[in-house]
């Protein structure tokens, strides 16, 4: 009759072999899980990526903080990458006397809709009538360049003519009728 | 007798024929009251009266009177245009004109006493491009408009005028035409936007603070019309209470 000590000792044998097994199999496991997982993940390119981003999900508060959170960090990179891309905000050329001077300059305006059929903006510098934007490479990234002089503007997106008035790239935001209007402050160039 | 009530007949499908024809404003018309008109598109212009014409309801005689005002009324070029364009605009987007009319008027007198009426205007436009109704895009020309009155006698009131552009700044409180305007239109606007977004006028170190806000950003080289020191002159002679009062005035 085997007593519980020989049954350890079988039981050890035992594990020692299968471990000594699959020793073989289980030597850069990890390195193989991770290029494995780099092999399945789709390479989904800018707009993949925002397209996930934007995407609904299901859940409650956190969730959808986190897709606004997302949503700003895009924003983010998306404005430090077209900064050199004559976005008016980040111009500090100043006339010396301090007062803007009034030569036309260039306003970037973009907005990230992938699914979108139509992107415009509206806003005072048109007297609210729609400027449409393009996406020539379809790359879901709408942009317009507008030549404005230099001072304040209040302007919105119309998306399949939806109205979003909360533009992350601009200054403020102001409220009227109900809805949300952003704001950018055109400063002067150097006059030349 | 019987001869009697055939004239009487006939008496009345005369002028059942030729009252329209009387009230009946022709196009052309139109089109001679806009040539003495700075109208900026007149083509769109004509097409969208066009258009009034051709709806039942349209008050044509009353768009007439208010163009004929129009042009006996003075003021700049750039404010009559802003004003035509909100009746082409009203018109284009099917509003009935009926009850643009009386804020257009209160839109001309306005321009008459000098006050700057192209914000106004424009927020107007935004309402349109907003589809919101016709009572709230005429309520707030009127609230502008009454903000736009508040804020001017308040700056009188503080011994900030304006003078003609030509003759400069002469004194402290004296600002040359166009920078006068621009902190009078700022400084409504900027309450106007404090109490459409649900502010309230006893909030006013945040009224204040607000205007503060954006007359300092349009200052610092945004703005060729508000210089630093016109800022700092406000600010030095307005007080919370005095923005309080003006936008109490403004929503009673």
């Amino acid at each position: 009759m085997m007593t519980n000590h020989d049954l350890d000792d079988v039981l050890r044998d035992v594990l020692r072999h299968e471990v000594a097994q699959e020793l073989p199999r289980l030597s850069a496991l990890e390195e193989r899980v991770v290029e494995e997982l780099g092999e399945r993940v789709p390479h989904r390119g800018f707009v993949g990526h925002l397209r996930q981003m934007l995407a609904p999900t299901r859940g409650g508060r956190i969730s959808q903080l986190a897709i606004v959170g997302a949503t700003a960090a895009a924003f983010l990179v998306l404005g430090f990458f077209l900064s050199d891309r004559s976005l008016p905000l980040v111009d500090p050329s100043i006339s010396s006397s301090g007062l803007a001077t009034t030569s036309n300059q260039d306003v970037l305006f973009v907005v990230p809709a992938p699914d979108a059929d139509s992107v415009a903006v509206v806003g005072d510098f048109s007297n609210w009538e729609a400027v449409p934007l393009t996406d020539d490479n379809e790359d879901g990234i709408w942009t317009a360049s507008i030549p404005l002089t230099p001072g304040r503007y209040e302007y919105a997106f119309l998306i399949d003519g939806l109205w979003r008035g909360q533009d992350l790239l601009a200054d403020e935001h102001v409220e009227n009728y109900g809805q949300f209007t952003s704001v950018r402050y055109v400063s002067g160039g150097d006059g030349a | 007798m019987k001869a009697r009530i055939r004239c009487l007949i006939a008496a009345f499908a005369l002028l059942a024929a030729v009252l329209p024809v009387v009230g009946q404003v022709e196009l052309s018309t139109y089109e001679q009251l806009l040539a003495s008109l700075p109208v900026s598109d007149l083509v769109r212009t004509l097409s969208a009266l066009e258009a009034g014409l051709s709806q039942p309801g349209f008050p044509a005689t009353q768009v007439e009177s208010l163009l004929r005002v129009l042009i006996a009324t003075p003021g700049p070029d750039s404010d009559k245009d802003d004003i035509v364009i909100l009746l082409v605009r009203y018109i284009e987007a099917g509003y009935s004109v009926t009850g643009l009319l009386s804020a257009e008027q209160d839109l001309i007198n306005a321009m008459a006493e000098g006050l700057p009426v192209d914000g106004v205007v424009l927020e107007a436009l935004k309402g349109i491009a907003q589809h919101r109704s016709a009572t709230v895009i005429e309520q707030a020309i009127d609230q502008r408009l009454s903000l736009l009155c508040g804020v001017r006698d308040l700056l009188f009131e503080k011994n900030i005028f304006s003078t003609p552009e030509s003759q400069g700044s002469t004194a402290a409180g004296a600002l040359p035409e166009s920078r006068f305007n621009a902190l009078l239109t700022n400084i409504a606007d900027t309450i106007s936007d404090f109490l459409e977004g649900g502010g309230s006028p006893f909030d006013s170190d945040l009224l204040y603070e607000q205007v503060e806000d954006r007359l300092t950003k349009l200052s610092e080289g945004v703005s060729p019309s508000i210089p630093g020191s016109d800022v700092a002159l406000v600010l030095e002679r307005f007080g919370p209470d005095d923005l309080k009062r003006v936008a109490l005035a403004a929503v009673s």
